[in-house]
């Protein structure tokens, strides 16, 4: 089994399970095609389309990016253009992207 | 002297009224369990074994002595090392969530032996104390010294003494069922839900992979294991039978709560070892055509037995038969780094297969496989790019099992989000969601990893995560068992058409 060390891990690859800089509202969000959630950290200033590509960037290992996105929230379909903080998401909601035409 | 006809029933029935304190203060409701009721009411609890210590010493000698020749002829390093890779990979999962897991069995036994309701129930929980001590020893003594082959075996003394997610997750399992339980409830969990109902999965499933692996120490290693949960599984009938006849709804409840509790640990511990870590061509069966061969037909007969009803979620849970522990299975894939065993990825053969056994849900398992598999086509294989083929963002865990937020289907992901008494909590399906609100004094305070790591407790820094937190070295931490290296994925998908 070849090693490697964690240092050379650090070096490679980006790594922070919660980016660069902490991020006020962390969410559960649900890529349709994924086998589990993620968490996301979202900024208030966000917009929705904004945060549906974090979530598809985060997933991107198991699921390819499609288009066009929905963002699904209380099991309505919100306005892409509109800010986290307008849609009223709070820390630890979840929220759902649909992906493709289907 | 006594014949053994006339002193074993006196013995094993030995039971008197109390004069200098109640009854209640001998056997509290808290930790004997509940319904409480006087011992006139159980005075009639019996199994059939009726074993002296005399002859469980005779019998258990013979039965070690059957295992350490086994182990002798065919448990040697040089055997294990011929296994295929991916069985491998099975045992090191069992190496680590089996032998401690089996050491709270001693706890909950004794609990029994202590504060069951008549004596003859507590007899057999001593025995039964003593059994899970074999377990516990038996593993940790054919696994740990497998550490010099892998270190990844170094879990099976380990796993349940770090805070890695699995283990955390078991721990809330075991804990609950064993450690933290009265002896009604402990009883009725670990020896009719659990040793009854699951048991099979271990060792008429697993015990057949291994023959079939050419694994033949596993093999018996089980199976000599199970003449004992076989023994001490009897002890449940009986205190189940008199729950159900005073509080049938209470009897249903924890049936009910058990049997998803176990669904949710066993489709992961079995589910991935049939499925996805044993060779292909060593597979007698798929994870759910056993489930409904030897577990749901089996269950629903005891069911039956005691007049208790299917729980709730049946339908859900035949359901999640074809798709929950798939979804594990590509979830911890991808991030294999967080575990201590090493993972496969199915191959056009493998895929083929598993699109026949699972044909409800494979589409969309088959595109997740296909995209993990592009990216190793992009990065190209080697030790060197484990972690270009790895998941970056924080996954997400229930806060009743503890398990990745990875149930319904993944077109459709069952979590719920619940505020309870101010705090949010989320789970990953109705009936986690369901045990929780039945006993939310129980579990509410748990914190699962993705709050410890919001609160600082836990080190957000997926490299801090790992060693820190998940104790695991760059040696232990899982990685791909061909660092991607398949001589298939060079071809193109269609290959398996
Ligand atoms: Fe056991
Ligand atoms: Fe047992
Ligand atoms: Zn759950």
């Amino acid at each position: 089994m070849v090693i490697t060390s964690g240092s050379e891990l650090e070096k490679t690859l980006p790594l922070s399970l919660l980016g660069p800089t902490f991020m006020p509202v962390p969410l559960y969000g649900f890529l349709q095609g994924d086998t589990v959630g993620l968490l996301i950290l979202a900024d208030d200033g966000d917009t929705l389309e904004a945060l549906a590509r974090k979530l598809q960037a985060a997933a991107s290992l198991r699921v390819a990016a499609r288009d066009p996105l929905r963002v699904v929230y209380h099991d309505k379909i919100m306005d892409p253009a509109m800010t986290v903080a307008q849609a009223g998401f709070e820390a630890l909601d979840r929220f759902d992207v649909l992906s493709g035409s289907k | 002297m006594l014949t053994r006809e006339e002193w074993l029933p006196l013995a094993r029935k030995l039971d008197w009224d109390y004069s200098y304190v109640r009854e209640d203060e001998v056997f509290p409701e808290v930790i004997s369990g509940r319904p409480w009721l006087p011992h006139s009411e159980w005075k009639d609890w019996e199994e059939s074994f009726k074993t002296s210590y005399r002859e469980y010493v005779d019998n258990q000698y013979e039965k070690d002595m059957a295992v350490q020749a086994v182990h002798d002829a065919v448990g040697r390093i040089e055997n294990v090392e011929k296994l295929a890779l991916p069985w491998l990979n099975s045992l090191k999962v069992h190496a680590a969530a089996l032998p401690l897991a089996e050491f709270t069995g001693v706890v909950g036994n004794l609990r029994g032996a202590r504060f069951g309701r008549d004596s003859a129930w507590r007899t057999m929980a001593t025995f039964g104390a003593l059994d899970e001590y074999r377990h516990t020893q038996i593993p940790l003594l054919l696994f740990h010294p497998l550490l010099r082959l892998d270190s990844q075996f170094d879990w099976a003394h380990k796993f349940y003494h770090t805070n890695n997610w699995f283990a955390v997750a078991a721990r809330h399992f075991f804990d609950e069922l064993t450690v933290g339980q009265n002896a009604i409830e402990f009883h009725i969990a670990t020896n009719v839900v659990l040793e009854t109902g699951f048991t099979n999965l271990q060792f008429v499933g697993l015990a057949s992979l291994a023959r079939e692996s050419s694994d033949h120490m596993f093999e018996r290693m089980v199976t000599s294991i199970q003449t004992d949960e076989a023994r001490h599984a009897q002890i449940g009938h009986p205190v189940l039978a008199t729950v159900m006849k005073h509080d049938p709804k209470y009897a249903q409840y924890l049936v009910d709560k058990w049997f998803w509790r176990n669904w949710r640990l066993f489709s992961i511990l079995t589910g991935l070892s049939i499925d996805y870590l044993t060779a292909l061509e060593q597979r007698p069966y798929s994870f759910k055509e056993f489930m409904e061969e030897w577990i749901i037909d089996q269950f629903l007969r005891t069911l039956d037995e005691f007049g208790l009803e299917k729980p709730w979620y049946w339908d859900l849970l035949l359901d999640e038969l074809d798709i929950y522990h798939h979804m594990i299975y590509a979830s911890a894939y991808s991030y294999r780094a967080t575990l201590w065993f090493n993972f496969v990825i199915p191959g056009p053969a493998e895929r083929k297969w598993l699109r026949q056994k699972y044909p409800k849900y494979w589409d969309d398992m088959d595109a997740v496989w296909e995209q993990i598999s592009e990216r190793w086509r992009t990065v190209g294989p080697g030790p060197a790019n484990e972690f270009a083929v790895h998941g970056t963002a924080m996954p997400t865990f229930c806060d009743l099992c503890q398990l990745p937020l990875s149930a319904g289907t993944p077109r459709k992901n069952t979590a719920r989000v619940l505020v309870h008494e101010g705090r949010k909590y989320i789970f990953c399906s109705e009936p986690c969601q369901w045990i929780f609100l039945r006993e939310p004094e129980r579990y509410a305070s748990h914190t699962d990893i993705v709050k410890r790591v919001l609160s600082g407790e836990a080190p957000a820094q997926l490299p801090n995560l790992l060693t820190e937190y998940f104790n695991l070295t760059p040696d232990t931490w899982g990685k791909d068992v061909h660092n991607g290296d398949y001589e298939w994925l060079g071809a193109r998908k269609d290959s398996a058409a």
